[in-house]
């Protein structure tokens, strides 16, 4: 589904990500981990077209989507969530995973202003569909809630609901567990697993080692920018390589 | 949102919920009325103050256009050039070309429009500060420009007595009356029909989904195209529509007073259409136009002040942003529908 080859990307003297491969299938929870600085997010800013690879392709069903920026993207199906909190700040719960729904808008600008039958059509659809999307979020009951009013792990599920919403064959999840408890954590790999089963290949950039263990089926491990390892979960915490990027000592935080 | 749930048929897409949350077309229509039969009965009689309610409007159209840059989080200092434009177009084309002003109208928005569109592109990237400094000059571009090419602007002297707009008709049959001399009611009814004709499509697009793709951009563009919105094009659509009305109502400026100088559209211009939208509140629509009748209005009615008539202006208005950081609308805004506490979840 996803091909990522020789992807490179230099800031200046910086070497943020060195020569990248992998690929993904349809349906695989990929992770793609490392220490702090490794350039994962920089990884998924390049597939995401936020940024322009010094070198290297990113594939798509077959397609290249090397740096067509954001919103083509968008448009092949891939979309991304960010790793701080963001969100249209006064726009409600619902406005915002409408506006998610917008790529799939068929009504012209005309259209859409003056209520042409299209864009009436499109309104009852993107409704029915965000309507689908807060319910298998549980945000059903903060609909009408304004996006600044949210606490942070409802502000977090909300950048997953607007990606949903944009109905993406890919989802690119930047460190989605980031800063939630334990209890909303599990909850958030429940709620991957479900993102799946809906037909959404998750990609997920994670810090929380427990958590990336019990959902991924493969991990890619960055660091300085290369990748130094791939593999299942079991293969990945047995791996020299990434308990010597991770510490440098056995006992590190991934075996636990 | 508690009126609403009551009313049948409602529709909770978007643009209808917030629309219900603005005044109802229907009350909209009959202000309108009201204000297009007593104002002339009331003041008919008085030249002066009918001018100053065709200013009041013909200014808050042209603020609609500032508006409109404001809700894509942009800083809008362009308007009074591209309001230049338009009255350079309708005056170059009614006194050398001979075409008639209401084909020249809708006309010099589309130029404006178009030249917004192509000056744009570019200039939106910029944003904050730098977009407002950036059309400063632009309005000062213009200005510059019409003085430099005197062979089609006639530099400094400007072009003086335009005719006054002729008779439109179509199919034969006269719709508007050719303008008399000296007549004020034609051109009061006039700007009254474009304000509420700007007022109403701005209403609409901001009900709409394109609306909803506005405010997005102003507050995140990235989280916006990460989407799929593409946000270059909705930002330069927005900019070419505030281009129109600053074309149009050009257009009309030119017409109403009969001739057009360098100096009819200026900095100065720019900044005052921007405090209309500040001073009426940029959450809402109407906002230029409360902004535009408080603020002319308050002038006026301070004119028995005489030389202190704009200390005490500048005063009062000093209060004004003082009091109502978020316009005047602010006081009596009511976000029905969306609390803005988070309920205990």
């Amino acid at each position: 589904m996803l091909e990522v080859r020789g992807l490179t990307k230099i800031f200046g003297g910086l070497t943020a990500v060195n020569d990248l491969n992998f690929t993904l299938g349809t349906g695989e929870i990929l992770s793609i981990i490392g220490p702090n600085g490794a350039g994962k997010s920089t990884c998924f800013k390049l597939i995401a077209s936020f940024l322009n690879p010094t070198s290297g392709t990113v594939r798509f069903n077959g397609k290249d989507i090397t740096g067509i920026g954001p919103h083509a993207v968008a448009r092949h199906g891939i979309v991304r969530t960010f790793q701080e909190n963001t969100s249209f700040q006064d726009m409600t719960v619902r406005e915002t995973v409408l506006l998610g729904y917008h790529k799939d808008c068929k009504a012209s600008l005309a259209g859409m202003i003056f209520r042409s039958p299209r864009a009436r059509k499109d309104e009852r659809a993107a409704g029915d569909y965000a309507d689908h999307v807060l319910d298998l979020l549980g945000m059903t009951h903060l609909a009408n809630t304004v996006s600044a009013a949210l606490p942070h792990g409802m502000l977090r599920n909300l950048g997953i609901a607007v990606a949903l919403a944009a109905k993406p064959k890919l989802i690119l999840l930047d460190e989605p567990f980031a800063g939630l408890n334990s209890d909303e954590t599990k909850r958030g790999v429940e709620l991957i697993r479900k993102i799946r089963d809906e037909g959404v290949t998750p990609i997920l950039v994670e810090h929380d080692m427990a958590a990336v263990m019990s959902v991924s089926e493969r991990i890619v491990v960055v660091s300085f920018g290369s990748k130094i390892a791939e593999g299942t979960p079991a293969e990945i915490q047995q791996n020299e390589k990434v308990i010597e990027a991770y510490l440098g000592a056995e006992d590190t935080e991934i075996g636990l | 949102m508690q009126k609403t749930i009551s009313m049948p048929n409602v529709n909770l897409s978007q643009g209808e919920q917030r629309s219900s949350s603005l005044k109802p077309v229907g009350l909209g229509l009959l202000i309108a009325a009201a204000y297009f039969v007593a104002i002339p009965l009331v003041f008919g009689a008085n030249g002066y103050l009918l001018n100053v309610f065709t200013t009041m409007a013909a200014v808050s159209f042209i603020s609609f256009g500032v508006w409109l840059t404001f809700a894509i989080g942009r800083i809008n200092l362009a308007q009074a050039g591209f309001a230049l434009i338009g009255a350079y177009v309708t005056a170059i084309l009614v006194s050398r070309l001979g075409i008639s002003f209401w084909i020249c109208l809708p006309l010099s928005g589309a130029v404006a429009a178009l030249l917004g569109g192509l000056i744009g592109w570019p200039v939106l990237r910029l944003k904050g500060v730098y977009f407002a400094m950036i059309t400063l000059c632009i309005t000062e571009a213009c200005r510059l420009t019409a003085l430099s090419f005197p062979a089609l602007t006639n530099g400094a002297q400007g072009i003086v007595d335009l005719p006054l707009p002729g008779e439109l008709s179509l199919f034969g049959l006269t719709i508007i009356p050719a303008f008399e001399k000296g007549a004020r009611l034609p051109f009061f009814y006039l700007a009254g029909t474009m304000m509420l004709l700007g007022l109403w499509f701005m209403w609409l697009l901001d009900t709409s989904r394109v609306g909803a793709v506005f405010r997005s951009l102003r507050q995140n563009e990235d989280l916006a195209s990460s989407l799929g919105i593409n946000v270059a094009k909705y930002r330069v659509v927005a900019f070419m529509v505030s281009c129109f009305y600053a074309g149009a109502g050009g257009a009309f400026f030119a017409t109403l007073q009969q001739n057009v100088y360098p100096t009819t559209f200026q900095v100065l211009d720019s900044v005052y259409f921007m405090v209309y939208c500040f001073v009426g509140g940029l959450e809402f629509v109407v906002g230029p136009l409360v902004g535009a009748v408080v603020m002319m209005s308050s002038f006026e009615l301070l004119h028995d002040f005489h030389r202190y008539q704009t200390v005490i202006f500048s005063g009062l208005m000093i209060l004004c942003i003082l009091l109502m950081p978020n316009g005047i609308l602010s006081v009596i805004k009511r976000r029905s529908g969306k609390s803005e506490e988070a309920p205990n979840a």
